[in-house]
């Protein structure tokens, strides 16, 4: 096994409830505005049953096939080199997630807080951290996580009740003012996170209890499509659905606006602790996923030696896929939810079909030919 | 400065990864680290030096739309 670790329920399902919101809470509220108006936070709701879809299928892949990751498991569903192709299309999905996060974190930095420093310091401190946590392993992120996941939660949640005096809920009012359709497609924005649980299928393996990965899961993404759906609530019960719309990062602004008498404010310091623990967690757990799926793929027995290189490619890939903050905007709501789609729901389903079809047709049998070390680690 | 700053970098990845693979004899996972450590100089280097590649981003956007 590459992996020696193990992570009870709970702690995946805390991974995953972070990995899902750490970038999220900060981009989808403007993008669901801007396509939603004031129906935004309907579109999270909706948004989130698609995750909820991918979940499904991951667990029950990962149900079929106990004791394999996903692309231990594309292997033997497909065979072994339609499988690898499969493992690298996921590693290079996992790739280009990884350098699209580290460089929406660096635009955050560079256009909030420190706009005279280069994007690349941020972007190269990031993955330094991250790539030191992944040697470390998927136990010692976890556990990390268990600490972060208190901090982030309490601050968002206080943050967010604290703006209560601002609301203006008539902002919110009517719902379904322009029928469904708008709200179904703001909606692939946050089904686009949400879908990120896909990450389950590699971790999955390497819970102590497997079969509560339904729960972990479950768990994960209806907490963080409640957690997002406040924030958007939030943002837009203060600055109504126009003016999010037209701000890169509303959150960061709507917890500007907070004072309370004079003498509490300026909490964007707060947003800013939870953002950068928040993404250094979400950063390692798709740089962990795509070191083991690569040193899965090839057949080495540790990951280890392709981690540095990945955060070498990461890092440049960060700087040099887009020009300009905008860039990363219009990527995230207009290219990414399809071509995503194809990953979290499209190549599932087929390793699903093709399961199916075996065992139904072919009379293969799947689940007794399973290694079963993993029972007695 | 930078470039010299990006090659100390580098030499110190394969200082830090490579004798100890070589010297468990993994000599399968030395392979795969060179090729990759290769792969990533390259696309540092021309980062910095300012070479144009292709754009995978711009790629996946040209073919979803």
């Amino acid at each position: 096994m590459l992996e020696n670790g193990k992570i009870s329920p709970r702690q995946t399902g805390e991974l995953m409830f972070i990995t899902i919101l750490a970038t999220a809470i900060l981009f989808v509220p403007a993008i669901t505005a801007e396509l939603a108006g004031h129906d935004a936070w309907l579109a999270t709701l909706a948004g989130s049953f698609i995750g909820l879809v991918t979940l499904w299928m991951v667990t029950w892949l990962g149900h079929k096939h106990p004791g394999q990751t996903l692309f231990a498991y594309a292997e033997t569903i497909l065979g072994k080199w339609l499988g690898k192709l499969l493992g690298l299309a996921y590693v290079w999905l996992f790739v280009q997630i990884t350098a699209i996060i580290v460089r929406e974190f660096g635009d955050f930095m560079t256009t909030s807080f420190m706009p005279n420093t280069p994007l690349s310091a941020f972007n190269l401190s990031l993955l330094v951290v991250a790539v030191w946590a992944v040697l470390a392993g998927l136990e010692v992120i976890s556990r990390m996580n268990e600490f972060l996941i208190l901090l982030l939660v309490t601050i968002l949640v206080s943050v967010i009740l604290l703006s209560t005096p601002n609301w203006e809920l008539t902002y919110l009012l009517p719902f379904f003012a322009n029928g469904p359709l708008p709200i179904l497609v703001a909606s692939a924005v946050p089904s686009s996170f949400m879908g990120e649980i896909i990450l389950l299928a590699t971790i999955l393996p390497f819970m102590t209890r497997p079969e509560r990965a339904l729960l972990a899961g479950g768990a994960a993404v209806v907490g963080s499509a409640a957690l997002l759906t406040l924030a958007i609530v939030g943002s837009l019960a203060v600055f109504g659905p126009e003016l999010v719309a037209s701000f890169s990062f509303p959150l960061h602004l709507f917890v500007r606006s907070i004072s309370i008498g004079q003498l509490l404010t300026r909490f964007e310091v707060l947003v800013m602790v939870t953002w950068v623990a928040g993404v250094f967690i979400k950063t390692s757990v798709f740089l962990y996923c795509a070191s083991l799926g690569l040193a899965e793929i090839l057949g080495l027995s540790q990951y280890r030696p392709v981690v540095l290189p990945l955060g070498i490619i990461i890092t440049v890939f960060s700087i040099s896929f887009f020009q300009s903050v905008v860039d990363v905007k219009e990527f995230i709501g207009q290219t990414f939810p399809p071509y995503f789609a194809i990953f979290s729901l499209g190549l599932p389903s087929l390793l699903i079909v093709v399961t199916v079809v075996r065992e139904k047709i072919f009379g293969t049998t799947f689940t007794q030919s399973a290694p079963d070390k993993i029972n007695k680690g | 400065m930078l470039l010299f700053l990006l090659v100390l970098a580098l030499v110190s990845i394969v200082i830090l990864e490579a004798p100890r693979l070589a010297f468990a004899k993994l000599w399968r996972e030395l392979a795969v680290f060179f090729t990759l450590w290769s792969f990533a100089s390259f696309l540092a280097i021309a980062q910095v030096i300012g070479l144009e590649l292709p754009n995978p981003i711009e790629l996946i956007t040209q073919l979803i739309q």
